[in-house]
C-alpha cells in the first residue's frame, strides 16, 4: 500500500505545487470565471481533454469494451464528430464571448436570444443534467481507492476516502478558479492521456505477447455490433453517436473552455492537437478494455478492469501507475464542473437578478463552489441504486440545449420564445420517455429518448421562428451580432455586459 | 492570402465538404448494418475498423482545416 498511496500523495503534491506556484489575483470575475481568456492552443487542448476524458471514462468505456466488445469504439467517432463541431462554433462563441465579456453558456444564450430569461432556465437545465455525473465522477474514485488498498478497504470507505481527497483538492479550484483548473488539466492531462495511453499499450502489449490473448480468442458477440434486425433497433448505433456528438458541447463546463482561448486561432489549433491524442487515448482504451475481458476476474467486474489487469501486468507498481492515470483523468473533470457550476451560480442564477459588482460575484462563486461540493460529496456517500440511469437520463436531458445553441449561433432567424418553449417540452419529455423505455425506444427503430425529444424541440424552435415574427429592432440586433464574427479576427470589437444586450433589447 | 473559395466564418468550402463527409460516414446507418462480426479488414474485426477508419478521417479533415485556415491567412491581423 506504500506504493500505490505513495504514487496517489506524490501526484497530488505535484499538483499542488503548481497551482501554489502560479497564482495570480484574479482582478475581475471575468478573470476568475474564464481565465482572463489567456490561455494559448497547448493549454486549451489539455483542458479540453481532462473535461472531457473524466475518470468515470476510463472506468465506464474500458468496462463497456469489456463487457460488450465492438461497439465501445463508437466512443472514439463520435469524440472526432464532437471536435469538429468545437471548430465549426469557435469563431461565433469566441468573438462574442470577448465582445461582451460572456462567462457561461447560459450568457451566450441570453446574449443570442435577446433575453435574460434564458440565463437561468439553461443553467437549471445544465446544472441539474451534470450532478450525476459530478456524482458518478467521485463513485469512481471509490473503485480507484480499494484498489489502491489492495481490497483492504470496504467500497464504501474508499468512496468515502476518494471523495475527501476530491474536496481537499478542490481548496484550490475555489482558491484559484479557472486559471487554477486550466493549468492544472495541463499537467494532469499530460499524466493522464499522454501516460495513459503509454501505460495502456505496455499492458496491451503484455496481454498479446505473454498470455496470447488476440481477436481471436474473444468470443464472437464481443466482434459484432448492434445491426438492422437488432433487439436495441436498427438505428441505435446512429443515435448512440448522435446523441454523443451533440451533448458534448452541452455540458456547462465543457462548453466554457471556449472562452478560456486567448483567440480563434487558439481554439481551431487546440482541435487540431486534441484530436490525435484524444484518437490514441481512445483507441488505446478501448482495446486494453477487450482484450482485458479475457483476464479472470474482468468478466465479473468490467468497470474495474483497469485495476484487475494493471495488478496482474506488472504488481503493484503498475497498479500504481494506472491510479494515478484514473486520478489524474478525475481530478481535471471534477474540479472544472465545479468550477463551473459555481460559476453559473453566480452568474446565471444570483448575479441575473441582482446588481452585483466583481468582488461579490467572486464571493458568491466561491460559496456556491464549496457548498456544491459538500452536497455532491455528501451524495455520493449515500447508497443510490438507480444513479446509473439517472446519469442516462440526464445526458438526454442536457442534449435539449442543442437547438438554441446550434442553431442561435448558425441561424439568425428564432426567437427566446421557441427556445425556451423547446428546450422546456424537450427537457419534459425525454424523462417521460427514459422513463417508460430506458436506453432506447422500440417504436422509435431504437433511437434514444433524448434524440425523440431532441426532434419535437426542433419542431417548436423552428416553428415559433416562423410563426412569430421578429420585429425590426430585434432584425437590427441580431445582424449586429453576426456581422461581428464576419468580421477579421483581430478587429477591436470592444466590450459590453451581456445583460445590457437583453436589457436594451426589450426582453 | 489565400485563394480558395471560403464558407462561412472564413473556412475554405473544401473542408466544409470534408466535414459533411465525415458526419456521412460516421453517421449513415446502412454502413453500421453491414458490419458483421465474421468479417475481417486489415486483421481487424469489420466495426472496429470502420469505426476508427472513420475516427482517423475526420482527425485528418481537423488537422487539413487548421493548416488550410493558416495558409488561407484567416488569422492575420
Amino acid at each position: 500500500m506504500i506504493i500505490t498511496f505513495g504514487a496517489l500523495a506524490a501526484f497530488f503534491l505535484f499538483i499542488v505545487a503548481i497551482l501554489t506556484m502560479s497564482w495570480i489575483r484574479d482582478r475581475t470575475f471575468s478573470d476568475y470565471a474564464v481565465g482572463g481568456r489567456s490561455f494559448d492552443a497547448r493549454f486549451q487542448a489539455m483542458s479540453f481533454l481532462n473535461t472531457y476524458f473524466p475518470g468515470a471514462v476510463i472506468t465506464a468505456f474500458g468496462g463497456m469494451a469489456a463487457s460488450v466488445g465492438a461497439l465501445s469504439f463508437y466512443f472514439v467517432t463520435y469524440t472526432m464528430l464532437t471536435v469538429v463541431l468545437m471548430y465549426l462554433m469557435a469563431k461565433p462563441v469566441w468573438v462574442w464571448g470577448k465582445a461582451f465579456d460572456l462567462r457561461t453558456q447560459s450568457d451566450l444564450l441570453a446574449l443570442r436570444f435577446g433575453s435574460r430569461h434564458m440565463r437561468p432556465i439553461s443553467a437549471v437545465l445544465g446544472i441539474v443534467s451534470g450532478l450525476p455525473w459530478l456524482i458518478m465522477g467521485m463513485l469512481s474514485l471509490g473503485f480507484l481507492f480499494q484498489h489502491m488498498s489492495l481490497h483492504t478497504l470496504s467500497f464504501s470507505s474508499a468512496v468515502m476516502i476518494g471523495v475527501a481527497v476530491i474536496g481537499l483538492r478542490q481548496i484550490w479550484t475555489v482558491w484559484m478558479g479557472m486559471r487554477g483548473v486550466v493549468i492544472s488539466d495541463m499537467a494532469q492531462g499530460l499524466i493522464a492521456y499522454v501516460g495513459g495511453t503509454i501505460v495502456l499499450a505496455g499492458m496491451i502489449y503484455w496481454m498479446v505477447s505473454v498470455k496470447g490473448i488476440t481477436f481471436d480468442t474473444l468470443k464472437p458477440g464481443m466482434l459484432a455490433i448492434p445491426g438492422l434486425s437488432s433487439a436495441e433497433g436498427p438505428l441505435f448505433v446512429f443515435s448512440l453517436l448522435l446523441t454523443g456528438t451533440i451533448g458534448g458541447w452541452c455540458w456547462p463546463a465543457i462548453f466554457v473552455r471556449l472562452y478560456t482561448a486567448d483567440g480563434v486561432r487558439s481554439l481551431k489549433k487546440s482541435a487540431a492537437l486534441a484530436v490525435p491524442l484524444a484518437l490514441a487515448f481512445g483507441a488505446a482504451l478501448l482495446l486494453f478494455g477487450m482484450l482485458g475481458s479475457q483476464i479472470p476476474g474482468v468478466a465479473e467486474r468490467p468497470d474495474e478492469v483497469i485495476f484487475i489487469v494493471s495488478k496482474e501486468a506488472g504488481g503493484l507498481w503498475v497498479l500504481a501507475l494506472a491510479g494515478v492515470v484514473v486520478m489524474a483523468a478525475s481530478m481535471g473533470n471534477i474540479d472544472g464542473h465545479i468550477q463551473a457550476t459555481g460559476t453559473q451560480l453566480a452568474n446565471d442564477l444570483i448575479g441575473n437578478y441582482w446588481e452585483l459588482d466583481h468582488k461579490q460575484l467572486i464571493v458568491i462563486a466561491k460559496g456556491g463552489m464549496v457548498l456544491l461540493t459538500l452536497f455532491s460529496a455528501w451524495l455520493a456517500c449515500l447508497d443510490l441504486p438507480k444513479l446509473f440511469s439517472i446519469a442516462i437520463l440526464a445526458y438526454q436531458c442536457v442534449i435539449q440545449l442543442a437547438v438554441p445553441q446550434f442553431l442561435g449561433l448558425f441561424w439568425r432567424r428564432g426567437n427566446h420564445v421557441g427556445a425556451i418553449a423547446g428546450m422546456t417540452v424537450g427537457f419534459a419529455l425525454a424523462i417521460v420517455l427514459e422513463y417508460f423505455s430506458p436506453m432506447s425506444l422500440p417504436w422509435a427503430y431504437g433511437l434514444t429518448s433524448g434524440l425523440v425529444a431532441l426532434a419535437v424541440n426542433l419542431a417548436i424552435y423552428v416553428a415559433c421562428a416562423y410563426l412569430i415574427p421578429q420585429s425590426a429592432e430585434e432584425r437590427r440586433r441580431v445582424a449586429g451580432l453576426f456581422s461581428r464574427i464576419s468580421a477579421p479576427e483581430g478587429k477591436d470589437v470592444g466590450t459590453q455586459p451581456a445583460g445590457e444586450v437583453a436589457v436594451s433589447a426589450g426582453a | 492570402m489565400g485563394s480558395g473559395q471560403n464558407g462561412r466564418n472564413g473556412i475554405p468550402l473544401w473542408i466544409y465538404c470534408w466535414f459533411v463527409l465525415d458526419a456521412l460516414l460516421a453517421l449513415a446507418p446502412p454502413l453500421h448494418w453491414s458490419l458483421t462480426a465474421d468479417t475481417r479488414v486489415l486483421g481487424l474485426p469489420a466495426a472496429i475498423f470502420y469505426f476508427l477508419a472513420v475516427a482517423l478521417f475526420i482527425c485528418t479533415s481537423l488537422t487539413a482545416a487548421y493548416l488550410a485556415e493558416v495558409a488561407e491567412g484567416n488569422f492575420d491581423q
